[in-house]
């Protein structure tokens, strides 16, 4: 397969699964209500501990209440929970067919995945930019950040997609990826930065957290948004090696359950 | 009705062991998804530690007092949440019609509905709270008396019912609509996660929510200011311990109420 | 105690139904929450029957003609509007948990077993519910599987079963308890020819060897001809028909249909002439025949088998035609309505 022919392919994919999100329902706007919700109690909690000082970890409490705002807006588009359907095609042996298609697989996912993402980004991420800017919780970065932002958002996302592709993967050889799931949500809710910034973690963890990917989703492109300390162009590329690593990661665990479907039959 | 009530509960006991026999049939991936949700909440737990390493007070309260809080918001959603697993089938009993079965047992539809799944593995939040809870009863060393373990225990069983009650609203709203619907979330879920902090810290008409339309907050901010001796800039206590249980149970009844309705809906509807 | 000989007992039964505007969009869906625009329908209309005990009474009617509406009020799930209802003595709606211990049920596309679970795991629950001494529930379930030949499905899970096994899990599942009156919803909905035999000879049996009271609904005649002794038959929510299947049977003048497919093309081709017209001309069908429709090369004969048995019409067919394919077929309840509607006494006379 051509490399444009890969790319259209995945396209297609995402043209797909974007038409099938956009009729936008009412599930949408309660799971909107809803994050409106969570942004408000994580954005006072956290407000609440500048009561008597100025500076946590390195950011004042402007950047710590837009922190709240950009990694809550961006969870659905950068998500570390929820199913893709490969597990489930893995128990019903429907991936036996999926394996038998000439298209490459991974990308068609990755492709099908950006769609969901696209229209997050649409339904979830800019209503809630706008009411946490209306709360008075957001401070825009400089204009010539935003492309960085975006660029980082789409590398987070690519990233945020693999590790739940790998966790499903799990399921060729577990039964069951539940157990995995569970453990992938703990470590990611932490170290992707949805409950806290890494800025607050102690200096070890802090250390622990660069060996592992979650930090690469949400709190990467939130960091570029608050103006990240290592530079925003360092973030992107760190970024840019960790979803190539996943990439080629997800590619060998793929075929090595590919060959144990075709060793074992579906 | 006493009697009845009696044969319910014996009916409704041995479906839930039914249930439990069988997860434990899986027992291999029973225990790594039980240990998977202990990491979840470990790691929240993780995180408030992180953050008390910066300050050393929250709205006027300690870490220990809030790692209180955090464990009984645990502890109680947890529980509420386990007791209720048999509602995530109610979207498809009605969209198949098989609730038309629910409706023809010699026990009353809800007992029935809860009793087909209890899962057991949801309670890995409990545990977790339980055991936060425990850490900082044992080193905040408060003085245990009789009092302060009934107020506790209540204020388990109150936070309890107002989630399980929140988990029965939104299982009776699908006698109107099968639609997944996530607006509960920012009541079950959120009302843990906003419970994790004293809720003296939140905007008054966000407060007032939490407060006196889903109580959440208040069964977990009073009992807890009262037990943990500490000041209420709300002033909620003393009067609002007493009326704690009153709070949760009329909740409760509101929640059954509106499932009521539902199934009275359902009875005058056609299939 | 004593027991009333009426089973089931229904005056002047009606039910409505508000059917409300469908709205679409989010905020069409929203005003429909609040908003009580919409028609009544009348699903049951001023019925009245009774049922002694042990009849095996057949309720037959098209989709939608008002039988699982009258099935659910029988079993307590619906509210009548106004009539009076009373099942083994009792109003079935207030008494439902009551009469639930006396009743079993099936409905035909739905289950009550418990999905991810073997089919004995159901029935031990069910026999909890039931209050059934373990004993008795070992018994009674022994000879429900050893009647229904489930031996060999008892410990997979239900999702693995065919449709007519689970329809033989219903059955015993709704039965456990020894009802007295046990209703049936369409029992034989979707199965194959080999399952509902083996479904109606289970009932048959039921019948005969316990007295029991059955109701059954369906929009099959196969299963009412087979089965019951009695039928109403309903249509747009009225009762049109009530009486003995003999006098059903002389309604829909116990006619039956035989579609033929002929072979349309390639064996008249020598000649150039078109077969399909040429068929339909030179088809000569015997007297109580009549061709109901005819589309391509598929013809559907209606016939009386008391004037003309089926062997006997096939080999009729047969002489003259080049055939691919027979198939028989009951008369669809519809026809039956119709003909009730046009007063059509059949071969009555």
């Amino acid at each position: 397969m051509t490399g444009s022919h890969v790319v259209s392919n995945g396209w297609a994919h995402a043209r797909i699964a974007l038409q099938r999100q956009l009729v936008y329902r009412f599930s949408n706007w309660s799971g909107l209500f809803t994050n409106c919700f969570f942004l408000y109690f994580r954005a006072y909690a956290l407000r609440a501990c500048y009561e008597h000082r100025d500076s946590i970890g390195g950011l004042d409490v402007a950047q710590i209440v837009t922190y709240v705002t950009v990694s809550q807006a961006f969870l659905m588009v950068i998500p570390a929970w929820g199913k893709v359907g490969v597990a489930d095609s893995v128990r019903s042996g429907q991936i036996a067919i999926d394996l038998a298609r000439p298209t490459d697989f991974v990308t068609c996912y990755l492709g099908s995945r950006f769609g969901v993402s696209t229209y997050y980004s649409v339904a979830r991420a800019l209503p809630l930019l706008v009411v946490g800017g209306l709360a008075g919780f957001l401070t825009l970065p400089p204009i010539g950040v935003l492309p960085i932002f975006l660029l980082s958002v789409v590398l987070a996302a690519w990233i945020a997609h693999l590790i739940l592709l790998l966790i499903e993967l799990s399921s060729f050889w577990l039964g069951s990826e539940q157990g995995v799931r569970w453990l992938v949500l703990g470590f990611s809710s932490l170290f992707s930065g949805l409950i806290l910034p890494i800025d607050f973690f102690p200096a070890w963890a802090q250390m622990l957290s660069r060996f592992l990917p979650f930090e690469q989703t949400l709190y990467a492109p939130t960091s570029v948004w608050i103006g990240a300390e290592a530079g925003v162009l360092s973030v992107v590329g760190v970024q840019f090696l960790w979803a190539v690593l996943l990439t080629a990661l997800a590619r060998t665990v793929f075929q090595a359950g590919r060959r144990e479907v075709l060793v074992h039959g579906g | 009705m006493g009697a009845d009530l009696r044969v319910w509960m014996r009916m409704y006991g041995s479906m839930v062991a039914a249930s439990v026999r069988e997860q434990m049939s899986y027992r291999g991936s029973f225990a790594f998804e039980l240990l998977g949700r202990l990491t979840v909440t470990g790691l929240e737990l993780v995180g408030l530690l992180f953050l008390f390493e910066h300050v050393d007070a929250i709205a006027g309260w300690t870490k220990w007092e809030v790692i209180y809080l955090y464990g009984m918001a645990s502890i109680c959603l947890g529980l509420g949440e386990a007791l209720t697993t048999g509602f995530d089938a109610m979207p498809e009993l009605i969209r198949s019609g098989s609730f038309d079965y629910v409706l023809v047992r010699p026990l009353p539809a809800l007992l029935f509905v809860l009793g087909r799944e209890v899962k057991l593995r949801i309670l890995g939040r409990s545990l977790q709270g339980a055991l936060a809870v425990g850490l900082c009863l044992s080193h905040l060393m408060l003085l245990w008396d009789v009092g302060s373990v009934l107020l506790l225990v209540s204020s388990v069983i109150c936070g309890v019912a107002v989630y399980a009650g929140l988990f029965l609203a939104s299982a009776a709203q699908c006698f109107w609509t099968v639609e997944s619907t996530e607006m509960f979330n920012a009541f079950t879920y959120g009302g843990a996660q906003m419970t994790e902090y004293p809720v003296s810290l939140y905007p008054d008409w966000l407060r007032s929510i939490f407060l006196y339309v889903v109580p959440v907050g208040f069964v977990s901010y009073v009992p807890a200011v009262s037990l943990l001796g500490k000041s209420d800039p709300l002033g909620l206590t003393p009067w609002g311990v007493w009326v704690t249980p009153v709070v949760a149970g009329a909740f409760l009844a509101v929640c059954l109420f509106f499932w009521r309705l539902g199934v009275r809906r359902y009875e005058g509807a056609g299939g | 105690m004593t027991e009333p000989k009426a089973i089931v007992e229904v005056h002047d039964l009606r039910k409505e139904f508000r059917v409300l505007r469908h709205r679409t969009g989010v905020f069409g869906a929203v005003r429909g929450l609040f908003s009580h625009e919409g028609r009544t329908v009348r699903a049951v209309d001023d019925v009245s029957f009774t049922i002694e005990s042990g009849e095996l009474v057949g309720y037959v009617g098209a989709n939608g003609a008002g039988k699982s509406t009258t099935i659910k009020i029988l079993v307590g799930i619906l509210r009548a509007t106004s009539g009076s209802v009373r099942v083994l003595g009792r109003d079935p709606h207030r008494y439902r948990r009551q009469n639930a211990l006396r009743i079993g049920v099936v409905f035909g596309q739905r289950t009550q077993l418990w999905w991810d679970l073997p089919p004995t795991e159901s029935f031990q629950l069910l026999g909890t519910l039931y209050r059934i001494p373990p004993r008795e529930l070992e018994t009674r379930r022994d000879e429900l599987v050893d009647r229904l030949a489930l031996g060999s499905v008892l410990d997979v899970p239900v999702r693995k079963l065919s449709l007519g096994q689970r329809m033989r899990c219903e059955l015993t599942a709704s039965l456990l308890h020894s009802p007295d009156l046990v209703i049936l919803d369409e029992p034989t909905i979707g199965l194959d020819v080999v399952a509902k035999e083996e479904v109606r000879a289970f009932l048959r049996k039921l019948h005969a060897d316990r007295g029991t009271t059955l109701i059954l609904t369906s929009h099959d005649l196969g299963d009412i001809e087979r089965l019951c002794s009695r039928v109403l038959v309903i249509d747009e929510g009225r009762l049109l028909h009530d009486g003995d299947v003999e006098s059903l049977r002389r309604l829909f003048g116990h006619r039956r249909i035989l579609q033929i497919d002929l072979r349309s093309s390639g064996l008249r081709d020598d000649d150039g002439r078109s077969s399909d017209g040429e068929a339909r001309d030179s088809l000569h069908l015997p007297p109580g025949c009549e061709v109901l429709e005819q589309t391509g090369p598929r013809i559907l004969v209606e016939f009386d088998p008391d004037q003309i048995p089926a062997p006997e019409l096939i080999r009729q067919v047969l002489a003259q035609r080049e055939v691919l394919d027979l198939g028989l077929q009951e008369t669809p309840i519809e026809d039956v309505v119709r003909r009730i509607y046009r007063g059509d006494r059949g071969s009555e006379a």
